[in-house]
């Protein structure tokens, strides 16, 4: 590639190109600033992100609480008597108060028995 | 500093010592400023765009892979940084025929170009005056900041036959842009 002599020269003789005085420490406080700045956001993104996790933490466990309990309730079979059923369940009662009844005369029998056998051991 | 001292400086910057930062502006704020100044035509700007430039560098230092130079990744800033405020202050370029350019040989722009007589140097920095932001770019990092094909092409995001392609193009431009002169 060629490097023609007329061009460089015309463009280093161009006026000299040169920063004012300041310009770095300037540069400098703005760079600190730009630091700071980043810092903060990150420190922000670090907070929003935090919050978005224990956020999306709680709602999830709030949901699978909530949805084991109306699983649970779910899974409680209803009660459905029918006629029959309920003559069957009649009948049952009837059996359990007849024996109910009967434990009971056996009770006062055997305690009757049991006073006349130590009135006649008394005498 | 060499380019070992200079990944050194970078890798205490991102570990938190910005005060280091001021090490890479010492060397290379005048260079940027330089580079800019040549292709914006105000020189305010110049200066708000070499700021602009040195601050985006240290935003995005993160990025930096160090797979390019320094230099070359913060010249890519700095050209992207003027490309984009030309954008937006819409500085309009004049045009000039393609076809007036396909006539010029090679080797009638040599010949002008070897002179360094006063009147065609006059006449050459009328002409650079009226070369768009990417052609002021390009002669600016060949000519004046001394870099080398690869480098300008990995600056300007083109490949190296397009920088020498557009280089030439920019020499037989500057020629016709004499020879109009001549004309008038």
């Amino acid at each position: 590639m060629k490097h023609d002599k007329a061009i460089a020269k015309v463009l280093k003789r161009r006026s000299e190109f040169t920063l004012p005085d300041g310009f770095n420490s300037r540069m400098m406080e703005k760079i600190f600033l730009a630091e700071a700045k980043k810092k903060r956001q990150a420190f922000i993104l670090n907070i929003c992100l935090i919050s978005f996790v224990s956020l999306s933490l709680i709602a999830m466990a709030v949901y699978l609480l909530w949805d084991s309990l109306s699983t649970l309730t779910f899974r409680t079979p209803a009660l459905h008597i029918t006629s029959e059923a309920l003559s069957q369940y009649g009948f049952c009662f009837y059996i359990a108060f007849l024996v109910m009844v009967l434990f009971g005369l056996d009770h006062l029998f055997r305690s009757r028995w049991h006073k006349k056998r130590f009135k006649e051991a008394g005498h | 500093m060499d380019n070992r001292d200079e990944l050194q400086i970078i890798e205490r910057i991102r570990q938190g010592e910005t005060n280091q930062f001021s090490y890479l502006l010492n060397r290379y704020s005048n260079v940027i400023y330089s580079l800019i100044a040549r292709i914006i035509p105000s020189k305010e700007d110049a200066e708000e765009l070499t700021q602009d430039t040195f601050l985006k560098a240290f935003r995005k230092l993160d990025t930096f892979k160090g797979d390019c130079s320094f230099s070359t990744w913060l010249f890519r800033i700095a050209y992207n940084t003027a490309v984009s405020a030309t954008r937006k202050s819409k500085i309009v370029f004049p045009l000039i025929d393609e076809t007036m350019l396909a006539r010029v040989a090679d080797e009638e722009a040599d010949a002008v170009f070897e002179e360094e007589n006063e009147e065609l140097l006059r006449k050459l920095e009328i002409a650079l005056e009226k070369l768009n932001l990417e052609e002021r770019a390009l002669i600016t990092l060949y000519y004046t900041e001394d870099k080398p094909v690869a480098e300008i092409a990995a600056i300007m995001e083109l490949t190296a036959d397009n920088v020498k392609i557009k280089l030439f193009r920019i020499r037989k431009k500057l020629y016709v842009l004499i020879n109009k002169q001549q004309a008038q």
